[in-house]
């Protein structure tokens, strides 16, 4: 179930020991302390209703097994509605920790798995609304969601999000991604769908000199999106725009994690994740060069700030004037962006993180037009 | 109302300007004129319209819905784009034509009119014919 808005008061309730502030469409956190050293967070809403979602918890992976600490983090960049990134924000946490509990540790299949009874979830609720809530069948998110526990960074991505390691190297920075990304605009997501289904001749279209999956959408794998998940939504009333012309047997999209694992070594000094409104205007070392030279107090803010300067200067118009643009019309100028940066300790913070367990939810509620 | 003696006279002023490259609506004047290339306009936005002519509207042009109804337009035939400025899918004397509807402030009529119009003709701007009886229907106003 999508929650209700009380929701909203436990939100506020939960900043009230972790304090994260809104300057306009801006949320952030400066910097806040995790299980294995210092993190920053930053959004800033373009859409009419904030579609992006993140979150950070740290502390005990597991119901049942206290040794098992660590870090996750969660961003989340929702498409036709907040309501898939929400969703994902309320439940891949929980889920991750009721598998987690299962093997009694932290693995590629325990995330796998997480993802797989999110998207199954989602869809559960987009039937259940389908008689009285259609347009939910057309709602979908991005999911990247990274665990640092036991000296390991896993990474598991589905859709178009990054994270990039930043690698401390002969006095400056290497970036190296973290992340496999879907997108049609990539050769090896193109290559990929066409293998799942050789038969199709127009499972990926060029429109708008990009190529999207069906002509409807860039990102080939997603939570949420039934429309292209689930025959039985490809009618009406659901809006044109959404319905394929024929009918389709099999999935065109999938929710499954692409998932890297990654030992930390002591060169290892962060890790940026973030939804692509970021990196549609920074290339992964300018990203890392920014945070690597700069002091870490409001260092999610001051990337966030690198790529609307980017933004306004492809638009030929002022940084300045672009932060006056309303919610809405301002999706004209850049996306919604999320930005998390992770600082890496080589040791864990024991005494702060096992002490008091972190959990910083950000995105919602934000401002909303409609 | 615009009667046909106003109208022929704004139409020569149009075709005199799109002769000019680069533009800049202002409006502590009130009048059209031009900028140079390398200037980004304090409080403005950029579109470039079909016929690669560049405008600099006040950001608060943003709120108006007959801008709003421009953008959209553009998004839904172009797409977002993801490296340069915005273009409009519509030549420039359409779009200086819309500012200076604009401009008057239109009663909430008129502008229901116009966004209807705006959507439904827009399909076909490609063509010239086309785009000339679309203009002409848009001067009814």
């Amino acid at each position: 179930m999508v929650k209700p808005c009380w929701r909203i008061g436990a939100g506020m309730e939960r900043s009230k020991i972790n304090p994260t502030k809104v300057d306009g469409l801006t949320w952030y956190k400066d910097l806040g302390l995790h299980t294995f050293g210092e993190f920053s967070m930053a959004m800033i809403q373009a859409n009419s209703v904030m579609e992006d979602q993140c979150q950070i918890e740290s502390g005990p992976l597991t119901f049942n097994n206290p040794t098992v600490q660590g870090t996750f983090v969660g961003v989340y960049d929702g498409h036709g509605g907040p309501e898939a990134s929400r969703f994902i924000a309320d439940n891949i946490f929980p889920k991750l920790k009721k598998f987690a509990s299962e093997g009694r540790e932290i693995s590629e299949q325990v995330i796998s798995k997480a993802f797989a009874e999110t998207d199954k979830d989602f869809l559960k609720t987009v039937t259940k609304q389908w008689p009285t809530n259609p347009q939910m069948a057309s709602v979908g998110s991005c999911c990247l969601a990274g665990v640092i526990c036991n000296g390991l960074v896993y990474i598991a991505n589905t859709g178009d999000s990054r994270a990039v390691l930043g690698r401390s190297e002969r006095g400056g920075v290497r970036a190296v991604q973290l992340s496999v990304e879907h997108n049609a605009n990539l050769e090896s997501a193109r290559q990929e769908l066409w293998s799942l289904h050789p038969n199709d001749p127009t499972i990926l279209v060029m429109k708008h000199r990009l190529w999207r999956v069906k002509g409807v959408i860039q990102v080939t794998r997603s939570i949420g999106d039934a429309y292209l998940k689930r025959a039985e939504f490809n009618r009406e009333p659901l809006l044109p725009k959404f319905r394929l012309p024929e009918h389709f047997t099999k999935p065109i999209l999938s929710a499954d994690p692409s998932v890297t694992i990654t030992r930390l070594s002591p060169q290892d000094e962060f890790i940026i994740l973030a939804s692509d409104g970021l990196w549609e205007h920074l290339s992964n070392q300018e990203a890392v060069d920014i945070v690597h030279n700069s002091p870490r107090q409001g260092i999610a803010r001051r990337l966030l700030k690198a790529a609307l300067k980017e933004a306004a200067k492809k638009r030929e118009m002022r940084y300045s004037d672009l932060t006056e643009i309303h919610p809405g019309v301002r999706r004209h100028f850049h996306d919604d962006i999320t930005v998390i940066v992770v600082y890496l300790n080589p040791h864990p913070v024991k005494t702060n993180s096992w002490a008091s367990p972190l959990s910083i939810r950000g995105g919602y509620p934000m401002h909303s037009t409609s | 109302m615009i009667n046909a003696k106003k109208l022929m006279k704004m139409a020569k002023k149009w075709q005199q300007r799109a002769a000019l490259h680069r533009k800049r609506i202002s409006f502590q004047r009130s009048s059209v004129f031009t900028s140079s290339s390398s200037t980004v306009e304090k409080g403005c936005f950029v579109v470039y319209t079909a016929d690669k002519i560049r405008f600099a509207f006040p950001i608060s042009y943003l709120s108006n819905s007959v801008v709003q109804e421009l953008l959209k337009i553009s998004e839904e035939d172009f797409g977002l784009p993801t490296e340069g400025p915005i273009t409009l899918p519509f030549d420039s004397a359409f779009l200086e034509y819309l500012v200076k509807l604009i401009q008057r402030r239109m009663d909430e009529d008129t502008e229901k009119a116009l966004l209807l119009s705006i959507s439904s003709a827009r399909c076909s701007f490609q063509p010239q014919e086309q785009q000339c009886s679309t203009t002409q229907q848009l001067l009814v106003f």
